[in-house]
């Protein structure tokens, strides 16, 4: 189990209604992280399209993450 | 002969310079830097001028002298730099066959330097603060042709800049700099009406807008550019002539139609920096490759209710860029337009763009102003405003991305790079159409999932079919999941997109007896209206 600092950004923020929250996972890749969140907030949007930053680094959701390590996923963010 | 001199002047080369045996007059003045002004006592000065205009305005003067007097020649002179007490600040001289026209010219000239020339001159006092002062009140006559904008008030172009001349970071060469400037704001909306403010009072001097939308009533809270005047107005044009009432000194050009991937290019061609305010993730992507294969820095944001999100992406050239990417290095995947909440979706108060659209012009003038690359250069923002927190996330070159990767395919702007198959093209099972459901509504019952907000907003048109509904928001999943998978339950939303993510999540948890209404109740509406 790794605990990690998750913050909500954009629309991601307006669903899960958390600007952030420490979760516990056993997810290994960021991608599926996030599925798992996707999961119990009904996010809309799929991985592929959704930026994520690890300790103030954009990174790949492919990559992984370890324990103690914070989180911002970022939707695209189009309005203007 | 008119100089900007940086050196003390030798008034006896000068004199010699212009007298020739046909002269019977030779006239003198020269300007001196005396130890009082206004009570104050004076230590030193400092004249800075602003070389280009100065000295055309200069040359000018002195054509416009020699028509007007009977005179041979004329030589002018003003220093610029630091002077001491009873150093000579100004030097004119005059030859003529007679002496009287050789005085009033003289006279005419030091009048005209004082009225006419952008030079400034900061006063060292023995006590107190030194401060910039005029020479004169200005009566300049700038080289704009006044028909091309609407007013024909004439601005002072030192006066108007005078307060950020003072500013370190861009006196008379920052300010010369924002002259020469050629910046390109895509979209006149929420970010692009301060972006495009800030960047034309700034003294910008090219501003290029492209918008091919028209100013709407649900527009004015923002837009800070529109009044109710405009209403129905495109809104490049409109901001053009708002923008020249702000600034009549610099130029301002428009295009109405929408920036796509055929015209992109030529769009931003020749311009410096190019500023994303729109409101779609499509043009983003284009105004991205765009950018990077033309070598043109773009500054690229949005924003979604309270937060904002900005980039600065500096062309391939620039070492930065080479290790911070581009927009595409940020996800997998091109988004569809419709995934994401628009303003219309989620609601905005115009305090949010218009601080995100003036970090944008900020930006722009940054990269104007100074050489060096900003942090912003290799970071990107995310701003949250109800915390008043700004978070700088570290870019890097995605070695996959499609555009700036090790072995990019997007080598060129090609139109189907940015048909994504957006998923409301393909209707899903579970979408059904209005009419389709009024033949079988008794086997549904309907659930209305917007917002509270968007329910009062817009219940007026439909409210027919919309009154007797339950209502369960959209972000209320648990209440969603209690509903079993057992009953028929339409789900119907605004447009049609919300309530089909919604119905695509539940079926895909196994509730497959939820179903999104197609278009929402918009289509509804205009259903109902036909
Ligand atoms: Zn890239």
């Amino acid at each position: 189990m790794k605990q990690v600092k998750i913050t909500y950004f954009a629309e991601l923020r307006e669903r899960s209604g958390l600007d952030s929250e420490s979760f516990s996972t056993d997810s290994n890749s960021l991608a599926d992280l996030y599925l798992e969140l996707k999961n119990k907030y009904a996010f809309t949007l799929d991985p592929a399209i959704t930026q994520v930053a690890l300790n103030n680094e954009f990174a790949s959701m492919d990559g992984s993450f370890e324990d103690g390590d914070e989180i911002v996923f970022i939707p695209p963010v189009a309005g203007g | 002969m008119f100089q900007i001199s940086s050196e003390p002047l030798d008034v006896r080369a000068l004199s010699a310079a212009i007298v020739g045996s046909s002269s019977g007059a030779l006239v003198t003045f020269e300007g001196w830097v005396r130890d009082e002004n206004e009570g104050q006592k004076v230590e030193s000065l400092e004249y800075q001028v602003y070389h280009a205009l100065a000295t055309s305005e200069g040359k000018k003067l002195l054509a416009e002298t020699l028509k007007k007097f009977d005179i041979h020649k004329i030589s002018a002179v003003h220093r610029e730099g630091h002077l001491a007490i009873g150093d000579i600040a100004v030097w004119i001289g005059v030859t003529a066959g007679h002496r009287g026209a050789a005085f009033d010219a003289c006279c005419y000239i030091i009048d005209e330097i004082k009225n006419r020339l952008p030079i400034w001159k900061k006063e060292h006092y023995t006590t107190g603060p030194s401060s910039w002062v005029y020479c004169s009140d200005h009566e300049h006559h700038d080289d704009h042709n006044d028909s091309h904008h609407q007013d024909s008030i004439k601005i002072d172009e030192s006066e108007y800049y005078c307060r950020q001349l003072e500013l370190p970071d861009v006196g008379i060469e920052g300010q010369q700099k924002l002259k020469e400037a050629k910046v390109v704001v895509v979209g006149a909306g929420g970010l692009g009406c301060p972006a495009l403010t800030y960047l034309a009072t700034a003294g910008v001097g090219e501003i290029k807008v492209i918008d091919h939308d028209t100013v709407t009533t649900s527009n004015l809270h923002r837009q800070s550019l529109f009044t109710s005047a405009n209403l129905g107005e495109n809104k490049a044009h409109a901001a053009k002539k708002r923008l020249l009432a702000m600034n009549p000194l610099i130029d301002v050009t428009t295009v109405s139609e929408a920036l796509s991937a055929e015209n992109a290019r030529s769009l931003i061609a020749g311009y410096d920096i190019v500023l994303d305010c729109t409101d779609n993730l499509k043009t983003k992507y284009i105004l991205n490759d765009t950018c990077y294969l033309s070598g043109a820095p773009l500054v690229l944001a949005g924003i979604h209710q309270w937060q904002g999100v900005l980039h600065t992406f500096l062309p391939k050239t620039s070492e930065t860029r080479e290790n911070s990417g581009c927009f595409r290095c940020l996800s997998q995947e091109m988004p569809a337009d419709d995934c994401v909440g628009s303003c219309i979706d989620s609601g905005v108060i115009g305090v949010i763009p218009g601080l995100v659209g003036g970090l944008q012009a900020l930006e722009a003038l940054r990269l104007i102003l100074t050489s060096s690359a900003p942090t912003s250069a290799t970071h990107s923002a995310l701003i949250d405003l109800r915390t008043l927190s700004v978070v700088k996330i570290k870019r890097k070159r995605n070695f996959a991305c499609p555009l700036c990767g090790d072995s990019p395919g997007i080598t060129d702007i090609w139109p189907e790079t940015y048909e994504i198959e957006s998923n409301s093209d393909s209707i899903a099972e579970f979408e059904i159409d209005y009419e389709d459901f009024r033949k079988q509504s008794n086997d549904f019952v309907a659930l209305d999932v917007r917002s509270l907000t968007q329910r009062s907003a817009t219940d007026a048109i439909t409210d027919g079919f919309t009154k007797d509904m339950r209502h369960i928001p959209q972000t209320d999943i648990e209440t969603f999941r209690a509903l079993g998978d057992e009953q028929k339950y339409l789900l119907v939303c605004q447009h049609g997109i919300s309530s089909r993510h919604l119905a695509a999540t539940l079926q895909a948890a196994g509730q497959s007896n939820f179903y999104s209404l197609i278009g929402g109740l918009t289509k509804v509406a205009q259903q109902s209206a036909n």
